[in-house]
C-alpha cells in the first residue's frame, strides 16, 4: 500500500498529439507495447489494462486510459503546439472513502468534477493512484472543429478572439451529465476484444461529444474565457482544496486568494469564470451533492448523522439548505442503514 | 389515389435530390420536404465514405408505393422499421409485413428490387443505413462470423444479401431514445451518428449472440413470441403477470414459452418486463415532472426504495442522481 509521502519509483514526460505520434515516448521510455495500432499496453509489472486511441472523424480523437498501476509513476504531458483541447471525462468512483484501518472512521472525502477540458497547450502532472482501476474517456478536439460549432452561437469575432491560440488557453470544468455518465459506464463494461466494440465506441463518442457541444453552447461563450494559464493553474489549485474540504465549513475566500497567491476580488472573478459560481455558492452545491450521495448510500442511521458528517452544527440548517438547493428535504432522498 | 415513386438509394449522395423530385418535393439543407404526400421529417445525412442514413419520422396522407431500382451494387440497406400501420415490403412477389410488431429489421442487398407498401394514414418511423458491402465484410471478418453471416443472410445462388428480422430490445431503445430529440439542433448530426453506429455495434452483437438455431423455429411460434413481447411492453405500469398467463396466452407449455422466449428476445420475460420497466422509469424521470415516489407508484413497484436499488442495479446510478444531473 502506498502513502502519500511516497515518492513515484517513476517519472515520465511526454508529447499529446492528435494523431498517434505520441505514443513513441511510451514505448521508448516505459517500454510499452502498441497492439493492432489502437491498443497500448505498459509491461506487466508495471500495470494492468491498456490504452485505447482512434480517430472518429477529422479533428476527432478518442483515448481511453484504462489501467490498474501495481506501481507509482509520474506523467507530466508537455505542453504541445498542436492547435487542440483535450476534454476529461473521470469515471473513477465520484467519491472515494478513506478510512483510518481498525476504527473504520471515515476521515475524508474527496468528490472529483466529472469533466474538465483543458487547452493541450497547458502543462500537467498527473499521479494514478496505485493498486485502483483508473477508468478516464478522453477526446482530443482540434480547435477548429469546436470553432465550426461555435459559429452559430457566438459572432464570428468573438469565436476567432476565444479561439485565437496565440492570446487563449480554454478550460471548462463541471458535472458529468447523466447521459453521457450511463453512456461511458456501458462503454466502461465493454471488453475491448469484443467485436462490435469499436463501433459501440464510435457511437459513444459521437453521443458524448454531442452533450458537450449542447451544454457548452448552452451555457454559451460564458465557459470560455481568457484567463493566464498561472491564474488559472493558481485557482484550480484552491479548487481541489476545497473538493477535500466537503467535511468542514468554508474556509473563507481570503484564506483562499491568499492561497492563490492573488488579491480577493481577481481570485473571485477567475474562480467565477471558471466554475460558474461564486467560491462559496461552489463550495456549498458539492457538499449538497456529497450529501445526496450519502442520503442514499445506506451508511447512515440517521439524517442527523449526515448533517454533522458533513460539518453542520444544526441538522435543520443543513435540511433547509438541502431543501433549497433540491427543492424536497432530505428524508425523501435518505435511505437508512440495515 | 396510389402514389408510384420510382427511386434508388446508396452510399453517395446523389439519389436524395431525385427521390425529392420524384416525390414531387424539395430540399432544404438535409430535410426533405414533401407535405403533399407527408408532413414530418425525412432527413438524410453522409456520415463517411462508407455510410449514409435517411431517417423518416412522417405521417402519410396517401398511399404510397416505393419502387427500389438501385443503380449501384456496391451497399446494403439495414432497415430499422417502427412503423405503426400497415406496411409491406415485396420483393420477387414475396410480401413481408414490416413495422414494429412484425419484421422490423431487414437488411437488403442493392442488387434488388424492393418495392415497398404504405398505406396512408401510418405513421412511420424508419432508420435506413446504407452501409458499403465491403465494410460489412470486414466487421464480419474480424468478428469471425463471415461465413457463417454468409451461408445465413447472404444468398448463395445470387451473391445477394437479404435477410428479416426482429430488431433486438436494446435497438429499441436506442432509437427510441433519438426519437426524442428535436431535429435541426446544434448537435443533431452528432446523435444521429451516435444513433447509427450504436445500432450497426448492436446489430453485430445481436448476429455474434444469436444461435443459429433461430432459422428453425417456426415462424407461426416467433409471432406467438413476438406478440406476447408486445403485450409486456403495453403493460408495464402492471405487475408482472406471471408465465402461466403468458403461456396460456401464448398458446404453449410454460416450458415451451420460456425456451423459445429466451431463444427469441435473448431474455427471460420476467428480466425483459424489468428492463422495459426501469427503460421508461428513466424516460419518465427525464421529463421531470413526477418525482421517483410517483413514478415507482406508476410502474406497480411495491415500495419506491426497490424501484431505486433495481434502477441502481441497472444503469449503476440512483434515479435521484440521474435527474439531479440531466
Amino acid at each position: 500500500m502506498g502513502s502519500a509521502e511516497e515518492q513515484p519509483v517513476l517519472k515520465i514526460a511526454h508529447q499529446m498529439s492528435m494523431d498517434s505520434g505520441w505514443r513513441t515516448d511510451f514505448v521508448n521510455q516505459l517500454g510499452a507495447r502498441i497492439l493492432n495500432s489502437r491498443q497500448m499496453r505498459l509491461p506487466d509489472d508495471m500495470a494492468d489494462g491498456c490504452s485505447y486511441f482512434m480517430e472518429v472523424m477529422p479533428g476527432l480523437m478518442v483515448l481511453i486510459v484504462d489501467f490498474t498501476f501495481h506501481t507509482s509513476i509520474e506523467f507530466t504531458k508537455l505542453a504541445s503546439q498542436d492547435e487542440f483541447c483535450i476534454v476529461y471525462f473521470d469515471l473513477s468512483d465520484k467519491i472515494s472513502l478513506h478510512q483510518v484501518n481498525g476504527t473504520g472512521h471515515q476521515v475524508g472525502y474527496k468528490s472529483k468534477l466529472g469533466v474538465g477540458i483543458v487547452d493541450a497547450a497547458l502543462k500537467s502532472t498527473y499521479i494514478p493512484a496505485v493498486g485502483e482501476r483508473m477508468y478516464s474517456f478522453r477526446l482530443l478536439v482540434s480547435k477548429a472543429l469546436l470553432k465550426k460549432y461555435f459559429l452559430g452561437n457566438m459572432s464570428a469575432l468573438m469565436v476567432e478572439r476565444t479561439f485565437d491560440g496565440r492570446k487563449n488557453t480554454i478550460f471548462f470544468y463541471s458535472h458529468i451529465k447523466s447521459p453521457t455518465w450511463l453512456a461511458l459506464n456501458q462503454l466502461k463494461d465493454t471488453s475491448y476484444d469484443s467485436p462490435s466494440f469499436e463501433l459501440m465506441l464510435r457511437g459513444v463518442t459521437f453521443k458524448v461529444f454531442g452533450h458537450l457541444i449542447e451544454q457548452m453552447s448552452e451555457t454559451g461563450p460564458v465557459i470560455v474565457r481568457q484567463i493566464t494559464e498561472v491564474d488559472a493553474g493558481q485557482v484550480l489549485k484552491t479548487q481541489s482544496y476545497l473538493m477535500e474540504q466537503l467535511q468542514d465549513n468554508f474556509p473563507g475566500v481570503d484564506f483562499l486568494a491568499e492561497m492563490a497567491g492573488m488579491s480577493v476580488s481577481k481570485y473571485s472573478d477567475i474562480f467565477k469564470k471558471l466554475f460558474k459560481y461564486s467560491p462559496k455558492q461552489f463550495f456549498l452545491r458539492e457538499k449538497m451533492l456529497l450529501a445526496q450521495v450519502l442520503l442514499g448510500s445506506g451508511d447512515f442511521g440517521s439524517i442527523s448523522e449526515i448533517a454533522y458528517e458533513l460539518g453542520f452544527g444544526k441538522p435543520g440548517y443543513f435540511s433547509r439548505l438541502y431543501k433549497n438547493m433540491f427543492d424536497e428535504f432530505p428524508s425523501a432522498a435518505f435511505k437508512i442503514r440495515e | 389515389m396510389m402514389k408510384i415513386v420510382t427511386h434508388r438509394f446508396g452510399v453517395e449522395t446523389a439519389w436524395i435530390a431525385e427521390m425529392a423530385e420524384a416525390m414531387g418535393g424539395e430540399l432544404d439543407g438535409n430535410f426533405t420536404l414533401v407535405p403533399e404526400v407527408h408532413t414530418g421529417t425525412r432527413y438524410t445525412l453522409s456520415i463517411n465514405e462508407d455510410i449514409t442514413v435517411l431517417l423518416a419520422d412522417v405521417k402519410y396522407h396517401q398511399d404510397v408505393l416505393f419502387k427500389l431500382r438501385n443503380k449501384e451494387s456496391d451497399f446494403a440497406g439495414i432497415f430499422f422499421n417502427l412503423t405503426e400501420g400497415e406496411s409491406v415490403h415485396i420483393i420477387d412477389d414475396i410480401s413481408r409485413s414490416v413495422g414494429r410488431w412484425d419484421y422490423n429489421l431487414a437488411i437488403v442487398d442493392a442488387q434488388l428490387d424492393l418495392d415497398y407498401l404504405i398505406k396512408a394514414g401510418s405513421k412511420s418511423y424508419n432508420i435506413s443505413i446504407f452501409v458499403k458491402k465491403k465494410m460489412l465484410r470486414l466487421y464480419l471478418e474480424r468478428a469471425g462470423i463471415l461465413k457463417d453471416v454468409l451461408s445465413r443472410i447472404f444468398d448463395g445462388k445470387q451473391n445477394t444479401i437479404i435477410h428479416y428480422d426482429h430488431m433486438s430490445s436494446n435497438s429499441w431503445h436506442i432509437i427510441n431514445e433519438f426519437r426524442q430529440l428535436t431535429p435541426g439542433g446544434v448537435a443533431y448530426d452528432l446523435f444521429l451518428t451516435s444513433t447509427v453506429y450504436y445500432l450497426l455495434s448492436d446489430y453485430l452483437g445481436f448476429l455474434l449472440s444469436r444461435e443459429i438455431i433461430i432459422g428453425k423455429i417456426e415462424s407461426g411460434d416467433i409471432f406467438r413470441i413476438l406478440a406476447s413481447q408486445s403485450t409486456l411492453v403495453k403493460h408495464l405500469g402492471d405487475a408482472f403477470p406471471g408465465i402461466a398467463e403468458l403461456a396460456a396466452e401464448a398458446l404453449m407449455s410454460e416450458t415451451k414459452y420460456k425456451t423459445l422466449y429466451k431463444k427469441i428476445t435473448g431474455f427471460t420475460p420476467h428480466a425483459f418486463f424489468m428492463h422495459n420497466k426501469l427503460e421508461l422509469g428513466k424516460e419518465l424521470l427525464a421529463c421531470k415532472q413526477y418525482t421517483v415516489a410517483e413514478i415507482a407508484f406508476k410502474l406497480s413497484f411495491t415500495t419506491a426504495s426497490h424501484f431505486t436499488e433495481l434502477f441502481k442495479n441497472q444503469f449503476g446510478m440512483l434515479p435521484k442522481v440521474y435527474v439531479n444531473s440531466l
